[in-house]
């Protein structure tokens, strides 16, 4: 095997990672010193990566995913039995578990800030010097008697959100949480509320929470819009 | 939680912080595909089990690596997939009989969801524009380039399986991988 000027012939074959040790080698030093084959390498090997997405579909067993979130679940109580849960963990255990009662009430010792009970509450060590961001969302005129929180951790990275008094909806229809950034909306999450009006859920974004400028609810079809297309409940800005 | 509305990157994001019902959702989105690159590999049904099983449970303890410039995330599937599945037929020196992977028609397409949501628009867009590339491709191009593919046969090993000579494999795995390129980006026939 010889490359002279490029190593166009090989780089397919190098692509499929089909050659031999010795070639695989050779074809190697040379992409070291060949920008032009490092790209057209680049171009065979996200070729070769949508080649499974033209073999045949076969249906696996429908035993096979329960089976895997067995694993996985057994995996998570073992973590579980020998690390510690974390704050967020914690804290998302007693707002999901608890009466709504509790939910708010610790809302309310987080807005105040008040460190000094936590530690007596011992629900976090870290606490102390991971004081959270709480930000109360406004209701709407659609929804004159709701009430939202938003609690983000400090780096305002994660957030989870705390609703109460909301509408319980029609089974077609779901609460949306929505993030605003230089006017783009996305998605932060679908929501239903229990029988009080009361929800908690994670938020999901795809950047960190502070990045947004503001969160909002809106009513849509159950499952979530692509866009807001529903009634407005529940709003507030992010501060920076 | 729903997360059917969540992109493939904030799903791994959950799962590296455990969260279980985003990994349901991402095997919900790409069990199938796992399996079927399994299947496609070994030919072996209890084998393709365990390879998906251990797929979704690295994916789990994984996810934290996962990094958007590696490419999409059915990509990064697949590629632990046939990793795996090459792995062991070359442990094994063990091959199936049937040399033909079976190629998707193009025209079958999973039925899209009432909701419409991105990523499986995304996805069922590659898929019509794969399928159809690969339909393009001469029949001996698309056998030598499935077992290069699905059972990481080296030239040789693919020319003494087909009876073929060396220098025509060759030929036919380059000239299968540049007109794929080609086709691949270019606009499917509708």
């Amino acid at each position: 095997m010889v490359i002279e000027e490029h190593a166009t012939e090989w780089l397919p074959a190098y692509a499929l990672n089909i050659l031999t040790e010795e070639e695989t080698s050779k074809v190697a030093e040379h992409l070291a010193s060949c920008p032009a084959c490092r790209e057209e390498l680049r171009l065979y090997q996200a070729t070769a990566d949508e080649i499974p997405l033209a073999v045949k579909q076969i249906a696996p067993p429908p035993a096979l995913k329960g089976q895997i979130m067995d694993k996985i679940h057994s995996r998570q109580m073992k973590n579980a039995d020998s690390i510690q849960p974390t704050f967020w963990q914690r804290l998302e255990a007693i707002l999901r578990v608890r009466a709504p009662a509790l939910g708010l009430a610790l809302i309310v010792l987080l807005a105040l800030g008040n460190v000094l009970l936590w530690r007596q509450l011992n629900l976090s060590k870290n606490l102390a010097v991971t004081p959270m961001r709480v930000i109360a969302l406004a209701n709407t005129t659609d929804s004159p008697q709701a009430a939202g929180t938003l609690i983000m951790d400090q780096r305002g990275e994660y957030g989870t959100l705390v609703v109460d008094n909301l509408a319980t909806l029609d089974p077609g229809k779901q609460y949306q949480v929505w993030l605003k950034r230089d006017g783009e909306r996305v998605s932060g999450g679908v929501f239903s509320v229990n029988s009080e009006g009361y929800a908690s859920m994670e938020i999901l974004a795809p950047m960190p929470l502070i990045q947004y400028d503001s969160v909002g609810i809106t009513i849509e079809p159950a499952g979530g819009s692509p866009g807001p297309t529903g009634a407005k409940v529940l709003g507030g800005d992010i501060p920076h | 939680m729903d997360y059917s509305h969540v992109n493939d990157e904030t799903l791994l994001q959950l799962i590296a912080r455990s969260q279980e019902n985003a990994l349901s959702e991402l095997y919900d989105r790409y069990g199938r595909l796992v399996y079927s690159v399994a299947m496609n590999s070994l030919a072996d049904a209890e084998r393709a089990e365990e390879i998906t099983q251990d797929v979704f449970v690295r994916v789990w303890e994984k996810a934290e690596t996962y990094r958007v410039e590696q490419g999409r995330v059915a990509t990064w599937l697949t590629s632990i997939t046939r990793n795996r599945c090459i792995d062991i037929l070359r442990h094994s020196r063990a091959r199936h009989e049937n040399l033909l992977i079976s190629w998707e028609e193009a025209e079958n397409l999973d039925p899209p969801s009432p909701q419409n949501v991105e990523w499986e628009v995304d996805l069922a867009q590659s898929q019509r524009q794969v399928r159809w590339a690969v339909s393009q491709l001469p029949e001996e191009q698309k056998q030598a380039l499935g077992l290069a593919f699905f059972q990481g046969l080296s030239h040789p090993e693919i020319a003494q399986t087909l009876g073929e000579p060396l220098g025509t494999v060759k030929t036919r795995i380059r000239l299968g991988m540049q007109k794929l390129r080609q086709l691949i980006q270019a606009e499917p026939q509708k």
